[in-house]
């Protein structure tokens, strides 16, 4: 079984200018995890919850000051699409992440939770 | 061949034509082609046939008395797995746009769903039988994916709500989401009916 198999297509692009409270407004009305930032110079990154509460709310950071760029964790770690499913688990326990995005040659097409991971191998052994 | 093995057969069979109905259907609002739902109706009506004759097999007196009702359940189940492919395939006939199939993938996404539910439970249906653990961590799978489609069916409907549709249009737009993701509920349900029956055996 295949990354792309499992992965989810709905992907969230926020400019690296918009403020931590915009972003947050974003996860909230889209019932996301997280938002890929567009790259400021050169690298994208990638916002979720656990950045918004460790990098600015428990830092006593108002979220209307801070922009999404300041906070977003960079580089993105990705996959291939056709990255097998043991693959991409071997991956994210090395770099301790939750979630591994999805890549079809430069562009960036889904994204991987380890709920999806944990699924891809169940079905795996059924099929 | 004892009765109780044509039973079993039969129920196999009506899984690989649930299968097949599946992978049709997917095909169909995929490519945007009606033509292929003709074939589903027709598999609806190969399983109606075999549910009667499996309805026959038991009334005969296949499986000890105490089985025989939830046997009976199950063959249900699945003809009901037959029955919601087809009801969507109808609900598609009807419709003039496929509005749903510009909304970021989620309605390919429930229509792909079906067809691995379906896969799991025809390819694994006689080892279920002889491997009780692999049901139950298939259950626990079907869970997970019927729980999936229907986080997308609802999205899809926050989706299409902010679309203008005609009255018509709308109406069978809605009966055929609200219909791919039923699919999955009925795999859950039978899923859930075969582990009774697997736990009587």
């Amino acid at each position: 079984m295949r990354v792309e198999e499992v992965m989810n297509k709905r992907i969230e692009f926020v400019d690296p200018d918009l403020t931590v409270l915009e972003v947050i407004e974003k996860i909230v009305n889209k019932r996301i995890r997280s938002v890929v930032v567009k790259p400021k110079d050169k690298d994208y990154g990638v916002i979720t919850i656990r950045d918004i509460v460790y990098k600015c709310l428990a830092k006593g950071i108002d979220p209307e000051d801070i922009k999404a760029h300041e906070i977003a964790s960079k580089p993105l770690i990705t996959v291939e699409k056709g990255t097998s499913i043991e693959d991409a688990i071997a991956l994210v326990e090395k770099s301790r992440i939750t979630s591994v995005f999805v890549k079809d040659g430069e562009k960036i097409v889904g994204v991987v939770t380890l709920m999806d991971l944990m699924t891809g191998y169940l079905i795996g052994r059924l099929l | 061949m004892k009765a109780e093995e044509r039973v079993i057969g039969n129920i196999e069979q009506m899984l690989n034509l649930a299968l097949s109905a599946s992978e049709l259907l997917q095909k169909a609002v995929l490519s945007r082609d009606k033509s292929l739902l003709e074939e589903v109706s027709r598999l609806e009506r190969d399983g109606d046939d075999l549910r009667r004759s499996t309805a026959r097999e038991i009334y005969k007196g296949a499986f000890l008395p105490y089985l025989r009702s939830n046997i009976l359940r199950l063959v249900e189940d699945v003809d009901d797995i037959l029955n919601t492919t087809d009801k969507a395939g109808k609900y598609c006939r009807k419709l003039e746009k496929f509005e749903f199939l510009n909304l970021g993938g989620e309605v390919e996404r429930i229509l792909e769903l079906n067809v691995i539910l379906c896969r799991i439970i025809s390819k694994n249906f006689i080892e279920f039988f002889r491997n009780p653990e692999k049901l139950s961590e298939a259950v626990i799978v079907v869970r997970m994916l019927e729980k999936e489609a229907d986080d997308l069916k609802h999205s899809v409907l926050e989706s299409l709500r902010r679309k203008n549709f005609d009255f018509w249009e709308g109406l069978f737009t809605f009966n055929f989401i609200e219909s791919i993701e039923e699919i999955s509920d009925v795999i859950e349900d039978t899923m859930d009916t075969l582990q009774v029956v697997v736990l009587g055996l």
